[in-house]
C-alpha cells in the first residue's frame, strides 16, 4: 500500500506534515478556534514525541499516519464537514499513539487488539473531549456543546468512524507499520 | 480471601447473604411489574437480575475463580441500578453519579480482566503494567460511550415509533458527569487492583498458573 524505500524522502515528508501541525495550530490559536488548535498541536506533540525523547531525528512515525492528522486539520479547516474531520482527527490521535506504543514502548499488540485498541480509544477520547467542553461552557462560559442529540450524534460519529478505522487497521494498515517499525529497529534507530 | 474480608473484616458468608437479599429486591420488583403490568419494572427488574448470576455463570462454566466479594461487588452495582430505575435517580442529583462510579468500576474490573487473560494467552499481545491499568481507564470510557448510545438509541426509537423511553438522557451535564463518573470508577479499580498486586504476589504467580 504505502512505499518504505524512499526512507529520506518518508521522514522529510513525516517532518513536514508535523510542521503543518503545528501551523495549524498556531492559526487556530490567533483565530480562538481553540478546540482546533488543541487538536492539531496535540497530534503534533505526538508525532514528534519519539523522535524527541529518542533525540533521533529519524524516529519519526509513518507519514501516513501523520498525513491523516493534517488531512483532517485541513478538513475542518476548509471544509463544512466540522464533525466528520474532528473524529477523523481523533482517530488520527490515537492510530499515532499506538505507532508511538508499539514502535518506542514494550507494549506489544496483536493486530486484533490493535484494532479493538483505536475503536475503543477513539471512543474515550469522544468522552474525555465532551467532559472537557462541557467543563468549559459550565465553568467559563463557552457554548462548545450544542444539546444531548448534537453531542450524541458526535459520539455515535465517533463510534462509528473508530469501529471503520479499526477494521481497516486490522486488514490492511497493521502490517504496513509493522514492517516499517521493524525495519527502523532492525538499523537501530530506536536510541 | 477478598477485599470485604480482609480490610473490614466482614466475613464472606455475610456477603453471601447480601448478595442473596438484593436478587430477592429484584425479583420482587420484577414480580411486582409483572402483576402490575408495568413492563418498565419487568425488564428492569429481569435484566440485572440475570446479570447477578454471572458470576456463579462463569465460575461453574469456565473455572473462573469467582468469590464472594466479586459476586457481590456485581450484584450490588446493578441493584442500585435498579433502585434508581424506580425511583432513585428522579430523587437524588447525587445518585446517578453514585451508580456510575459503581457501574464504571465494575467495567474496569472486566476490562482488566480482558486484558490479562489476552496477554496470558496470546503470544502477540505483550503489555506492561502500568499500560493495563491505563487501558482500563480507557476500556471504562469507551464503554461509558456505548451505554450511552444505547440510552440514546431508546430515545430515537421512542421517538421514531411512539411510546416513552426506558432509558432517558436527562441533558448534557448527565452525560458529561455520567462518564467523569464512569471514570472515576474506573481510576478507584486501578489503584485497587494495583495495591493488591502488589501486596499479594502469591495471588499473582497463581494468576500466572493458570
Amino acid at each position: 500500500m504505502f512505499s518504505w524505500t524512499r526512507t529520506e524522502t518518508e521522514i522529510a515528508v513525516s517532518w513536514l506534515l508535523v510542521a503543518c501541525l503545528v501551523a495549524a495550530g498556531a492559526v487556530g490559536l490567533r483565530s480562538g478556534a481553540y478546540p482546533m488548535a488543541v487538536f492539531a498541536l496535540l497530534s503534533a506533540g505526538l508525532a514528534a514525541a519519539p523522535a524527541v525523547f529518542t533525540r533521533e531525528r529519524r524516529a519519526t512515525l509513518p507519514w501516513p499516519v501523520v498525513g491523516l492528522a493534517a488531512v483532517a486539520a485541513l478538513g475542518q479547516r476548509f471544509t463544512q464537514f466540522d464533525g466528520v474531520a474532528t473524529y477523523v482527527w481523533v482517530v488520527a490521535v490515537t492510530l499515532i499513539l499506538v505507532v508511538d506504543l508499539q514502535a518506542f514502548t514494550d507494549v506489544e499488540m496483536s493486530s486484533r487488539f490493535s484494532a479493538a485498541f483505536v475503536t475503543t480509544t477513539t471512543m474515550a477520547v469522544g468522552a474525555v473531549w465532551t467532559v472537557l467542553r462541557w467543563v468549559s461552557d459550565a465553568f467559563f462560559g463557552t457554548s462548545y456543546l450544542g444539546g444531548v442529540d448534537p453531542v450524541m450524534w458526535e459520539l455515535v460519529g465517533a463510534t462509528v468512524v473508530g469501529v471503520v478505522v479499526g477494521v481497516a487497521f486490522e486488514y490492511g494498515f497493521h502490517g504496513v507499520i509493522d514492517a516499517g517499525v521493524e525495519r527502523r529497529l532492525d538499523r537501530g534507530e530506536r536510541r | 480471601m477478598t477485599v470485604l474480608e480482609e480490610r473490614f473484616g466482614i466475613p464472606a458468608a455475610y456477603q453471601r447473604i447480601a448478595a442473596r437479599l438484593m436478587q430477592l429486591v429484584l425479583a420482587g420488583i420484577a414480580g411486582y411489574g409483572l402483576v402490575s403490568g408495568q413492563f418498565g419494572l419487568v425488564v428492569n427488574g429481569t435484566l440485572p437480575l440475570l446479570i447477578t448470576f454471572l458470576p456463579a455463570v462463569l465460575r461453574r462454566d469456565y473455572g473462573l475463580p469467582m468469590n464472594a466479594g466479586l459476586t457481590l461487588w456485581v450484584t450490588a452495582a446493578v441493584f442500585l441500578h435498579t433502585l434508581g430505575m424506580v425511583g432513585l435517580y428522579d430523587a437524588f442529583g447525587w445518585y446517578d453519579q453514585l451508580t456510575h462510579v459503581l457501574s464504571g468500576s465494575v467495567v474496569a474490573g472486566c476490562g482488566y480482566a480482558v486484558t490479562r487473560a489476552l496477554e496470558l494467552h496470546s503470544d502477540d499481545v505483550e503489555f506492561p503494567e502500568e499500560f493495563v491499568y491505563v487501558y482500563m481507564f480507557v476500556f471504562v470510557l469507551a464503554f461509558g460511550v456505548l451505554w450511552e448510545i444505547m440510552e440514546f438509541s431508546t430515545e430515537v426509537g421512542a421517538r421514531v415509533f411512539g411510546g416513552r423511553a426506558y432509558l432517558a438522557i436527562h441533558g448534557v451535564r448527565d452525560i458529561a458527569l455520567d462518564f467523569a463518573s464512569n471514570g472515576v470508577g474506573a481510576v478507584v479499580v486501578a489503584l485497587v487492583v494495583r495495591e493488591v498486586r502488589t501486596r499479594f504476589p502469591a495471588a499473582l504467580a497463581r494468576e500466572m498458573d493458570e
